[in-house]
């Protein structure tokens, strides 16, 4: 899994790539957490299009952070989901709490 | 039709070997020509296992890992052991969104993806014994597929 983090206020834009599992949850959920201490972030992209593999552990991973958004009364967006993480984002219903937008409309945006 | 066949890993409960025990099962599980979504299916299902065993079977300690898998006619069953804690509960640890380690910012969904993704998951636990969860899914070829077997 590699992590690329670009900070571009209000928002941070996140984007991961390879497999989201148990291993790799550590090191993103710190990773994004250290940017997350600037409380002038309100608006949390991030970016999947690259993800070739996720479990139950990257469902922890954004739903932490979107409480930590959600606290701070913040935006938090899934920008371009692979179908490979699509199909377990579904199964415990995630969309329901967190917006997920395709990549190009997130592009418009900028 | 071809042969039973039967593999066994035995790796350290580190969460690297995550990958490595879903790439092996998923491999295993090729003989059967399944889909790609099938494929993903199954390493889904055996990461979910893996880690459970790493994080609550272990809680991070070292210990081993067996995982069993076997291919008979078109069933793959397979088995996640480890000889940890056990599990107290396993009607409560079924229940989807249930976690018992809140702290670890858990999820609680893993048995509930095992359960979406395979046909069967059985678990067999024994405080300070052990678990096993033992997962089968029968690997259907597509409708298409039908006239070349």
């Amino acid at each position: 899994m590699t992590i690329e983090i670009k900070k571009e206020l209000p928002a941070l834009q996140v984007h991961l790539a390879g497999e989201l599992d148990h291993h790799a949850a550590e090191s993103i959920r710190e990773a994004i957490d250290k940017q997350l201490m600037d409380k002038r972030i309100t608006a949390l992209y991030v970016h999947m299009p690259e993800v070739s593999f996720m479990d139950s552990a990257g469902i922890g991973v954004l739903l932490g952070r979107y409480k930590i958004m959600s606290q701070r009364h913040g935006d938090m967006y899934l920008v371009g989901v692979s179908p490979a993480a699509d199909r377990i984002l579904r199964m415990a219903a995630v969309y329901d709490r967190i917006a997920s937008i395709p990549a190009e409309q997130e592009k418009r945006r900028k | 039709m071809e042969a039973a066949n039967q593999m066994r890993l035995i790796i350290p409960s580190l969460s690297e070997n995550e990958a490595l025990a879903r790439v092996t099962v998923g491999a295993f599980a090729a003989r059967l020509n399944p889909t790609l979504e099938q494929v993903s299916d199954i390493k889904t299902a055996v990461s979910e296992a893996v880690t459970n065993a790493i994080i609550h079977g272990y809680e991070g300690s070292e210990g081993n890992i067996t995982v069993y898998a076997a291919v008979e006619g078109r069933r793959l069953t397979v088995e996640v052991i480890d000889y940890g804690k056990g599990i107290a509960d396993i009607a409560e640890a079924r229940q989807p969104f249930y976690t018992s380690r809140p702290d670890l910012e858990r999820s609680g969904m893993g048995f509930t993806v095992m359960e979406t993704l395979m046909d069967k998951v059985t678990i067999l636990s024994q405080k300070d014994q052990g678990t096993c969860v033992r997962m089968e899914k029968e690997i259907l070829p597509p409708p298409s597929a039908g006239q070349e077997g």
